[in-house]
Order: structure tokens, then sequence, then C-alpha cells
């Protein structure tokens, strides 16, 4: 890519995460009273993807004096794009289409997931060779371990006791998979498969 | 001649003449005692309660929620009674009736005191009557009232008497002018004064024919009991369900349960707000109140809430999130407590005689140490495009599964959807 390229990539990766960020705002938001909320959740997450990119900047230029944030823009964009589109869009609709609940806690594990796939190129980007692979695995193994015994925890909190822990996911019914065609079937199916 | 005795047909003249409250106490002071339920390990007294003597020398009648501390924490507490005469005996639990919050006591030797006759007719409406107990921290004493009628609390009755009954009088006798117990005292009203609550004497001559006669039940056997009453109670509210005078709503063009009780119409909240996008209207139907199972925890109730959603500028996405919301909204459980076991959670699509698809969340939850009794939170939402959406949620607490899926089915089968109808809430 040429150098004005890579900027112009840049620039289009982020004006691409702006616009489906907005969007999916847009689409979420019911009352006017909601619009703090989610400006105070955009402002959050966008702060949150600088401080990604700064850090990466400052590793690269500690390592070999170059700074690469543009390249670390494009990259985080790019990995924070793919999570609006898979975590916020295509998985919810895939476990919908399962007749299964998509939780809070698969949620945070995937972007684990992503975040450590992403962070793993980042450190490419900044060495130029990959880290070494066990180390790599061994922290990705700890770090999702960390990740379940949190969502764990959580779901065995004596406070949120108080709650369902399913995250409904009523979304769009269209080409959703054909019901049960009789209440008395539905319902023996709902008991017999197992509570989990 | 069993039954004519021990409602006391037979008993002598001296209880024939009306008895003054002076002279009714001490006749059957002797005969009325304090229960103990402590916790072992010399660490004090966890419940507090009265009882009596009756049908049978070492038989002592109390309330069932004086005893269960004991029946759920048996390696914790004893129960024990303390007698006029300062004589602490043991004791253990013979036959419970949670729906009738009754409980008969076997006292680990005869109690030497006279047996209390039981009434076999209701009392009359003014008729004059004694109730017995400890109160509190005070000394067993006796309080005069009236008799007014009986409260349907379906599916038992309750005797009304205006007089005071107060904390630690639970189980303690109410007995009419010539001393014959007419009811168990049982509760007070919080909202009205001097209105006091007796489950009558007959529920009392019912359990205890339904003793067996054989070795008193171990612990297992008893929570069995509770158990069993607790999924009759259910079946009954089902049985109420159904016969609910008014069994479908109409929320816009949703057709939806109604009442599930026919005493018990449904509420119905309009919430419009001119800044907001949409208008919604709720309804929240109850059948009857459940039954106490321990404190905090009940059985056999019925909560439905049913959203009508109407908006014709927000997009399916929007109402879909409103859904979700509205769902997580209800999440908040007022009966939560330490140690409650967590949700498992369920999830399927199915759809109605008429073809009308629902999406359907049901979570449960064992309760705890009634195994084949859960809690209940049971969600449905119509699949359906265009400016309306509807969100049915349905809370059962200690059911057993058949009872449960009996529920979420006269719910759902009511569901009908007429899009061209053009109301707003």
């Amino acid at each position: 890519m040429t150098q004005l390229g890579k900027p112009l990539f840049a620039a289009a990766l982020v004006g691409l995460y702006l616009l489906l960020y907005g969007w999916l705002i847009h689409i979420h938001r019911i009352d006017p009273t909601d619009l703090p909320s989610f400006v105070a959740s955009f402002v959050t997450e966008t702060a949150l993807l600088v401080l990604w990119c700064l850090a990466w900047s400052a590793a690269s230029w500690l390592h070999a004096r170059r700074d690469d944030f543009v390249l670390h823009l494009s990259v985080t964009t790019l990995g924070a794009t793919v999570c609006l589109l898979v975590l916020y869009l295509a998985l919810p609709w895939v476990f919908y289409l399962l007749d299964l609940p998509w939780r809070m806690a698969y949620y945070e594990l995937a972007r684990l997931a992503g975040i450590l796939l992403f962070g793993l190129w980042q450190w490419r980007i900044v060495t130029r060779r990959m880290p070494p692979l066990r180390l790599w695995a061994g922290i990705s193994l700890t770090l999702i371990a960390l990740q379940c015994v949190q969502s764990w925890s959580q779901l065995n909190n004596v406070d949120s006791l108080a709650k369902l822990p399913f995250e409904a996911n009523i979304v769009l019914p269209l080409g959703s998979p054909l019901p049960i065609p009789d209440l008395n079937q539905g319902v023996q199916r709902l008991w017999s498969a197992g509570w989990d | 001649m069993l039954v004519a005795t021990l409602f006391g047909v037979t008993c002598g003249t001296a209880w024939a003449a009306e008895l003054s409250a002076q002279s009714a106490f001490q006749g059957l002071r002797p005969s009325v005692v304090e229960i103990r339920v402590e916790v072992k390990g010399n660490r004090g007294t966890s419940t507090g309660a009265s009882g009596f003597v009756a049908l049978r020398p070492d038989l002592v009648v109390t309330n069932y929620h004086a005893v269960t501390d004991v029946l759920y924490e048996p390696e914790q507490h004893r129960v024990s009674v303390l007698t006029a005469g300062s004589e602490q005996i043991g004791a253990r639990i013979l036959a419970l009736d949670v729906i009738n919050d009754l409980a008969l006591l076997q006292l680990d030797k005869p109690l030497g005191a006279p047996l209390l006759p039981l009434r076999s007719t209701r009392p009359a409406r003014g008729e004059l009557g004694f109730s017995m107990g400890k109160p509190g921290g005070y000394e067993v004493g006796i309080v005069t009232g009236n008799f007014n009628g009986v409260m349907n609390d379906d599916p038992k009755t309750l005797l009304v008497f205006s007089g005071a009954i107060n904390r630690g009088m639970s189980g303690g006798p109410m007995l009419d002018a010539q001393g014959r117990v007419v009811g168990i005292n049982v509760a007070t009203s919080t909202r009205h004064q001097l209105v006091g609550l007796a489950v009558p004497a007959e529920a009392l001559l019912k359990l205890y024919k339904g003793i067996d006669g054989g070795q008193p039940p171990d612990h297992q056997q008893l929570l069995k009991q509770v158990v069993s009453q607790a999924v009759l109670f259910g079946q009954h509210q089902i049985r109420a369900m159904e016969g609910s005078a008014t069994p479908v709503r109409t929320l816009g063009p949703f057709t939806v349960r109604g009442d599930l009780h026919k005493d018990n119409p449904c509420r119905t909240e309009h919430s419009a707000d001119a800044s907001r996008p949409y208008v919604e209207l709720e309804q929240t139907c109850i059948a009857g109140a459940g039954i106490s199972l321990m404190p905090g925890r009940s059985a056999g109730r019925i909560h439905s809430e049913s959203v009508w959603l109407s908006s014709s500028s927000l997009s399916p996405w929007q109402l879909s999130n409103f859904l979700e919301r509205r769902l997580n909204s209800t999440r908040e459980l007022p009966e939560a407590q330490r140690g409650t076991p967590t949700w498992q959670c369920r999830q399927q699509s199915m759809q109605t005689l008429e073809a009308l698809p629902l999406l359907v969340h049901a979570c449960r939850r064992p309760v705890k140490h009634l195994p084949g009794l859960h809690d209940y939170r049971l969600r449905y939402v119509p699949q359906v495009q265009g400016p309306d959406a509807l969100l049915v949620s349905l809370d059962l607490t200690g059911m057993d599964d058949k009872t449960a899926q009996a529920a979420l089915l006269l719910s759902m089968k009511t569901s009908r959807w007429q899009p061209a109808t053009k109301a707003s809430p």
C-alpha cells in the first residue's frame, strides 16, 4: 500500500466503524432519554480504542523508533468493526435461529478471543515477528480462564441471584426458523431438552 | 361416636354455661402451652408460638409456620413445649397441613392437662369468644372478642375474630363462650384494627384423621408431605384459572389470558408519554394468594403481566429492543434470598392453533429443601411484524413441572393476533 493509501484506508475503516456504531445506536434507541447513555457509551468505546492504538504506537516507538500509528489504527478499527458485525449482529442472530439464548458471558468470551487475536497481530506489527507461541497461548488461556471464572462468579454472585441469567435475544422475527406447530409439543420440547 | 367425642358434643355440663374471661382462663390455661423452637447448642430460641393440647394427651396443636425452622433445619433446631407448670417437654412433628397452616406435635410424654374439646359448628356472627396464647414476651393471656363470619381465602376459609391476636399467639386456641375450640389462631390483619383470623376446627380434625397410626413420619416423609400439598395447591390454582369469569382479555390487536381467579380481576395501567414515540398498556393478573412454605418463600403463587406496545414510528429493531428491555426490567425477583439456587433457562419457538408463532423463554430454579418444587419465570412474545408488540410474563412459585406446564399452556392458548384492528392503547 502506498504512503497515501494507508491513511485513506485507515480513515475509511474509522468511517465504517463510526457509521456502523451510529447505526446500531439508531436502531436500538427508543426513548429520547436514551440518547445521553448511548453517547456516553459511544465516547467510552471510542476512547478505549484510541488508548489501545496509542499504547501499541508507543510500543512500536520504544521497540523500533517507529510509531506505526496509522497501521495500529487500521488494525484496531478493523477489529472493532468485526466485533460489531460478528458479536452484535451475526452471533446473536445465529443463536436466535438455533433457539438458544445469547448470554452476556458468551459475548464477553468471544470479545476476549477477538482482542487476543488482534493483539497478536499488533504484536507482530511492533516486533516484526511472532511472539513465542507457548507464551502467547499461556497468556491467552489464562485470560480466558479468568474471564470464565469472572462470568461464573457473576452468575453465582449472591446479589445477582435476584436476576435471571439470560440475555434475551428477541430480535427480528424475519427469517426465523419454523416454530413447533403445536403448543403442547412445544412445551414438551421445552422441558425435555434439559435445563442448563 | 369418635367424631362426637372429638367435637365435645358429649362434654359435661361444666362447658354448657357461658364462661367469663377470668373463669375461662383459669379452666383452660393448663391446656395451653408455649411452643419453643430452639437453636441446638444452647444458642437461644428462634421461634416462639402457642399451642394447645387436644384430641390426644400427647398431641399439641399449633401452626405450621411456628415449626418451619425445625422442619427445614432439623440439625440445628429442636421443638419443645413449655407447660403452664413451667415444665419443658420435647416434641416432634407428627403431621402438617401447609395450606391451612396447621401442625400436630407429638410430645415425648403425655401432658397431664384436660384435652380442649372441639366444636363442630361455625360460630355465629356476633357470638362472644376468646383467644388464648402467649403474645411476645408476655405471659400466656386471654383476649375477649366477637366472631364476625369468615374470610374466604380460596381454597381455605378463615374465621374472622374481632379481637387482638398478637405475634406469639399463633397456634393458640380460639374458643367459644363455652370453652370449646372453634379455631386455631393464625394471623392478624396489619391493615385493620382488631381483626384476627383463625383456622376453623374442622381443618384440625381432618388433619388428625389423616394421621397414619404407625410410626411417626421421619424428616424426609414430612418434606414429602409439604411437597405433595404444595403440588395439590398448585393444581387448585390451575383449576381456579380455568374457572375464572373472564378467561381472555383484549390488548389492542392481541387477545391474552385474562383473569387468573374469579375474585381477582386483572389491573390495567396505561402509559402514554408525549416525549416517547410509543404508548404501552400493561395488564397485571394474580391468581389468589400463594401458601407460605417458609419465611420469604411461597408456593402456588401465579403472577402474570402482559405488556402491549404500540408505535407507528419505531422500527422492528426498536420494537424488539423494547421488548428485550421490558424482559430484562422484569427480571428482578422480590423473593431473592441468600443461598437460593441459580436459574436454569431454555428457549423455544412454537405456534398456536391459529398459527401464531410464539418465542418462549422459560427459567426455573429449585426450591431449597423441597425436591420436585421449582420457581418459574416464563416469558413469551408473539413473533409478529407491524406497529404492535406484546410481551407476556408468567411468574410461578413453588410448583412442579406438570403444573407449571399447565399454567403456561393455559396462558398461551388464549393468544390471538388480529392485525386488522386499528385500536390504540
